[in-house]
């Protein structure tokens, strides 16, 4: 009974065994893996959780979260799926290999006629020689034919069995042996150390946006870590002795035995004006060195340091020096205030009563973009350095600008670019500002020109004695009338541009007279402007006032026209730059990519054992009956079967040439 | 002398590797080492180790694919000759192409791409012809049409590279590094991979199908052609890597063969349904397609095999990790299981036939989202959109 019980249990194990080696789940795991991995493309892996919220809503967020479906590739169950196929990999090769061998070491002298009489490929023929004779011709042909060959006889006949191609056989361990190894050099550069790490509550990733220093103990990782994939920004002149390793929405600090200096990070250009190299000059300070290491990285060019590689991965600003002026657009108009700063810096101004905050977010020294010519065509130019900054109010709520230092020719005209959007997800909106021999500062007089009471009445009284003739403005009253509707007229342009002109007469002139009244206003507001803008050439000692000046006026009056809607009560003018940049460095170790690499040796190996070396064997069968040898040769290859159809062929027809040959 | 004796078999000349190789051969290595010495003693001071290790590997890849298939040694020489004449004519200035005759209607590599198309349109309504009709002369000419479209093709490559170099030095490199490119290195590659299976199964019969895929790859170049996709632009600093230039053409011997195999999918599919017919009786047997099916995968599978690894390498050294699961890579991965899974099935299990052919034309779209998808809808590392 016992017994029984035993037998039963071993075949139950045995089945399981089975069942981990068998073809079928090795299929269904591999299509398991493609799938798993298809969801991997198609969902961008490692994101930002809030992008993902707005992508899917709260809900599936979640839902998606708890599967793992952000970091697919470090999921339990994608993890497992691996760990079963390198098991059924393995159980298939423990169970299989030393059948194969032993199968490919055999010669198959036991071979019965009866069976091979069912073979596709034989040929009989029937000789005078003897039977010993043709066995030794037997045994040279095979070796003719660089085929490995055993004789044995039985009752009446005797048999040469021959073979090639066995290392084939080897082909499949050495593929499956590749796999193997491949997964497990993988497992050791793989994140599970520091996943159970996290499991058993060693590590616990920081999600705050703190600096390096401040992170608690709980987040960092010792230099002792045996593999890891991190990244560290560090500026010009900074040094870094740690890196960070992104923990799907947080990070841990790996802590490196060594620091890296940079000395100097350089982009070149080609004449375009695209990246053509990143470089970094690193130092590496380490204290069993007896004088620092100096090194130069770049892409496709890492250095490897004590097993580390050290990998040129991105670029950005290391807090460049702004000087900056700010002019001010809304409350006195055209004053400017020097502020020096730098990028990742932030500051308060305050404005209308209202505190804003000042983010100065990058630097860029290049910005190549496409410029329309003079012909239609466009070129890529570059408009020169640029920055980026943000300014929030107190609510919260900010708008994005891009500012470019040196102007910008487009459709012939030269103006400064600022852009701005409130919508990090749309284009940026442009303002143009006209650009003089003193920058924008002409504008900015101009601007301030118009927000001073005493200068537009002046202007509105010149221009009106001008058009009208200076009699009319005897009348004290209806001279106050007109220059107090100019005044108005221009402070609801500066406020609110044209729009809130057209608005304004819209709101008390009957309907069939606005279109008349819409235009002598604009006509009206074009001129007290255009007087205001003479004054001032004037009184800055210009004789006349030619047509550049007038092209430069339009420019400005479309300036007016969109500055109320620009969402900023200044415009920051870059005035001067000290470019400081950040390499962004890659740092790894990965202790399991010479076993990775061997497996793959392995692989290509056998991949080329497999289809290419041709497992054949040949039986050359014979009897002596009614004075005549007979002989059977057969041949059987299971791969390639449609040339073993010209290979058998042939060798037959060798074989017959031999026999005929030696006729007596 | 005993009987014994002179039933010797020695005596049929046991064939040595040395008996295997005719004057021919010994001629077309001889060729191929003053080629490579010739190249080494005029330009070795500007190559580096790298270049002279790929420069003499291709040199042996050459002379050995030359012996084992005769016919590539002639179009070698073709190839050969007329890049060399093309870089001859073109001298310093890239304005011989529009000047010279040759050039400029034939061998700059823009002209030359589009006599590459041209005849492999052509060569795809020949082969059909000449399956329909019944005419050994349309299949002829479709043949020699093919060799001579994957001939100019080759020779446009050849061409471009050096084009990119007079465009500007800065610029100049293998042009395997665009989709457009990489589009043309597949119609060469197909083109020749099939012609290779035509001369050995003495069939042209199946050509057209085989072509059909060729052609439609065609109509794409000339649509990207449309959108400026032939201008040559430099290399972003990711691609600038010897690794490319052997990463890149392994890859496509396997693009290739896949594409091929599962146009061979539908030629079995057809013979299958349709067995009777009288027209498509002239498609080789069913087992003939079905191994020439089998022996593109395994092929394509042993490259596809090379370039991923070649591509792990190469992604250790620029991306600081051998696999980063990026899209492109991974989407590598998942055609590798499914031709591997196709594998297992043929060999384990011993499925054959209508199953397999439908599984290769699957795994068509597999390879085509890998090839062209990934780039398209997916982004990562592979699209350089930064850094
Ligand atoms: C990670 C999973 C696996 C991979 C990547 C893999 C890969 C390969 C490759 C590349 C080949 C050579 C092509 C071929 O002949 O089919 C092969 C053959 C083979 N594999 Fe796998 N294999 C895997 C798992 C398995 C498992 C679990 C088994 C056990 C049932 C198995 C059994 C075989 C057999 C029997 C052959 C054919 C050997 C021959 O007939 O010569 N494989 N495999």
């Amino acid at each position: 009974m016992a017994e029984v019980v035993q037998n039963l249990k071993k075949s139950r194990a045995k089945r399981f065994i089975e069942f981990i080696g068998s073809m079928e789940l090795a299929i269904t795991l591999l299509a398991a893996l493609a799938i798993a991995s298809v969801i991997g493309t198609v969902l961008q892996q490692n994101q930002s959780y809030n992008d993902y919220i707005l992508k899917f809503g709260p809900f599936w967020f979640e839902f998606f979260e708890k599967i793992a479906l952000y970091d697919v590739y470090a999921a339990i169950w994608f993890l497992s799926i691996l760990a079963f196929l390198i098991l059924s990999t393995s159980v298939c090769v423990y169970r299989n290999a030393p059948v194969f061998l032993r199968e490919a070491r055999r010669f198959r002298t036991n071979v019965q006629l009866k069976s091979l009489q069912t073979f596709k490929h034989q040929q009989h023929w029937q000789t005078e020689h003897s039977v010993a004779d043709v066995m030794a011709m037997g045994s040279n042909f095979f070796h003719f034919l660089g085929m490995k060959s055993r004789t044995s006889a039985g009752e009446g006949y005797e048999l040469i069995a021959a073979k090639k191609g066995g290392i084939n056989r080897w082909g499949y361990i050495l593929t499956h042996m590749g796999v193997i190894i491949i997964c497990v050099g993988a497992l050791f550069d793989s994140k599970i150390p520091m996943m159970v790490a996290e499991w058993s509550g060693n590590l616990k990733p920081e999600t705050r946006n703190i600096s390096a220093s401040e992170v608690p103990d709980i987040s960092r990782i010792a230099p002792s870590n045996a593999s890891f994939r991190g990244n560290v920004q560090i500026p010009e002149g900074g040094k870094a002795n740690i890196v960070f390793l992104n923990i799907r929405d947080g990070y841990v600090v790996q802590e490196l035995p060594f620091a890296i200096e940079l000395k100097d990070f350089r982009v070149e250009h080609y004449s375009t004006g695209a990246p053509k190299s990143f470089e970094s000059d690193l130092i590496i300070h380490d204290d069993v060195l007896e004088k620092p290491i100096e090194a130069t990285i770049a892409v496709n060019h890492p250095f490897i340091y004590r097993g580390f590689a050290l990998y040129q991965a991105s670029f950005a600003d290391g807090g460049t020096k702004l000087d900056l002026n700010l002019w001010s657009v809304r409350d006195k108009a055209g004053t400017v205030l020097n502020k020096k700063t730098a990028i990742f810096d932030d500051f308060k101004i305050i404005a209308s009563n209202e505190t804003l905050s000042v983010e100065m977010n990058d630097f860029r020294l290049f910005n190549i973009n496409g410029v329309m010519q003079p012909d239609g065509s466009t070129k890529q130019t570059n408009i020169g350095p640029s920055i980026t900054f943000k300014l929030r109010d107190e609510s919260g709520v900010a708008k994005e600008f891009v500012n470019y230092m040196v102007p910008v020719t487009s459709e012939g005209v030269t103006t400064y670019l600022s852009g701005v959007r409130s919508d990090p997800t749309q284009p940026f909106q442009y303002l143009h500002l006209p650009v003089s021999e003193n920058g924008v500062e002409q504008f900015m007089q101009l601007l301030a020109r118009l927000s001073d009471q005493a200068q537009v009445e002046k202007a509105a009284i010149e221009t009106v004695s001008r058009t009208m003739g200076a009699a009319l403005l005897k009348d004290q009253a209806l001279a106050a009338d007109i220059s107090g509707s100019m005044l108005n007229l221009v402070s609801l342009f500066i406020a609110g541009g044209y729009e809130a002109v057209v608005n304004d007469v819209k709101a008390r002139v009957p309907e069939d007279k606005q279109k008349a009244v819409i235009e002598t206003y604009l006509k009206l507001l074009q001129s007290v402007v255009g007087t205001v803008y003479e004054t001032m050439l004037t009184e800055q000692g210009h004789k006349s006032v030619n047509n550049a000046d007038w092209a430069w006026f339009d420019i400005a009056l479309q300036a007016l026209n969109t500055l109320p809607y620009y969402g900023s009560p200044m415009y920051v003018e870059l005035s001067s730059f000290e470019h400081i940049q950040a390499a962004g460095i890659q740092i790894t170790k990965s202790p399991g990519q010479d076993i990775v690499y061997f497996g793959c040796v392995l692989l290509m190996i056998g991949v080329f054992f497999l289809f290419y070396i041709n497992p054949t064997r040949y039986w050359l069968w014979l009897e002596r009956k009614d004075d005549k040898t007979r002989i059977l040769l057969a041949g059987v290859s299971h791969r390639h079967t449609q040339d073993f159809d010209k290979q058998f062929d042939r060798a037959a027809a060798d074989f017959e040439a031999a026999l005929n040959k030696n006729k007596r | 002398m005993s009987e014994a004796e002179s039933l010797k078999f020695g005596e049929l000349n046991k064939p040595t590797l040395l008996s295997l190789i005719n004057s021919k051969d010994w001629a077309w290595f001889g060729l191929l080492t003053i080629a490579c010495v010739a190249t080494l003693t005029l330009y070795g001071a500007m190559m580096d180790g790298y270049e002279v290790a790929i420069l003499i590997g291709v040199a042996v890849l050459t002379a050995f694919v030359g012996w084992y298939w005769k016919s590539s040694i002639f179009y070698a020489v073709c190839v050969g000759i007329f890049s060399l004449f093309s870089i001859w004519l073109y001298g310093d200035s890239l304005a011989a192409g529009e000047q010279n005759f040759f050039l400029k209607f034939l061998l700059s590599s823009q002209s030359a791409f589009a006599w590459m198309g041209a005849l492999f349109f052509l060569a795809t309504a020949s082969y059909f012809l000449g399956l329909m009709a019944n005419s050994e002369f349309a299949l002829n000419v479709a043949s020699r049409m093919t060799w001579i479209a994957t001939g100019f093709g080759f020779v446009g490559l050849m061409v471009r590279w050096r084009e990119s170099y007079l465009y500007n030095p800065e610029y100049g490199h293998i042009p395997v590094s665009n989709l457009y490119e990489v589009f043309i290195m597949f119609c060469i590659i197909t083109g020749l991979m099939y012609l290779y299976y035509e001369g050995r199964y003495k069939n042209k019969n199946m050509g057209g199908f085989v072509l059909l895929i060729i052609s439609a790859a065609v109509g794409f170049v000339f649509w990207y052609e449309t959108r400026g996709a032939a201008d040559i632009k430099p290399l972003v600093p990711a691609l600038q890597s010897y690794w490319m230039k052997i990463h890149v053409p392994a890859n496509f011997v396997g693009y290739g063969a896949f594409a091929m195999s599962a146009m061979l999918g539908v030629a079995y599919l057809i013979k299958e349904k349709f067995a009777d017919n009288s027209v498509v009786k002239r498609l080789p047997e069913l087992q003939i397609i079905d191994d020439i099916m089998y022996k593109a995968i395994a092929l394509g599978f042993a490259f596809f095999t090379i370039a991923t690894i070649l591509g792990a390498m190469w992604a250790a050294e620029a991306w600081g990790g051998y696999w980063s699961w990026d899209p492109k890579e991974t989407w590598a991965l998942i055609v590798w299981l499914n031709y591997a899974a196709w594998l297992h099935m043929r060999l384990t299990k011993g499925w054959r036939g209508a199953p397999m052919a439908w599984w290769a034309i699957i795994g068509l779209f597999v390879t085509l989202f890998a090839f062209l998808g990934v780039n398209m809808f997916l982004s990562g590392l592979h699209s350089y959109g930064e850094l």
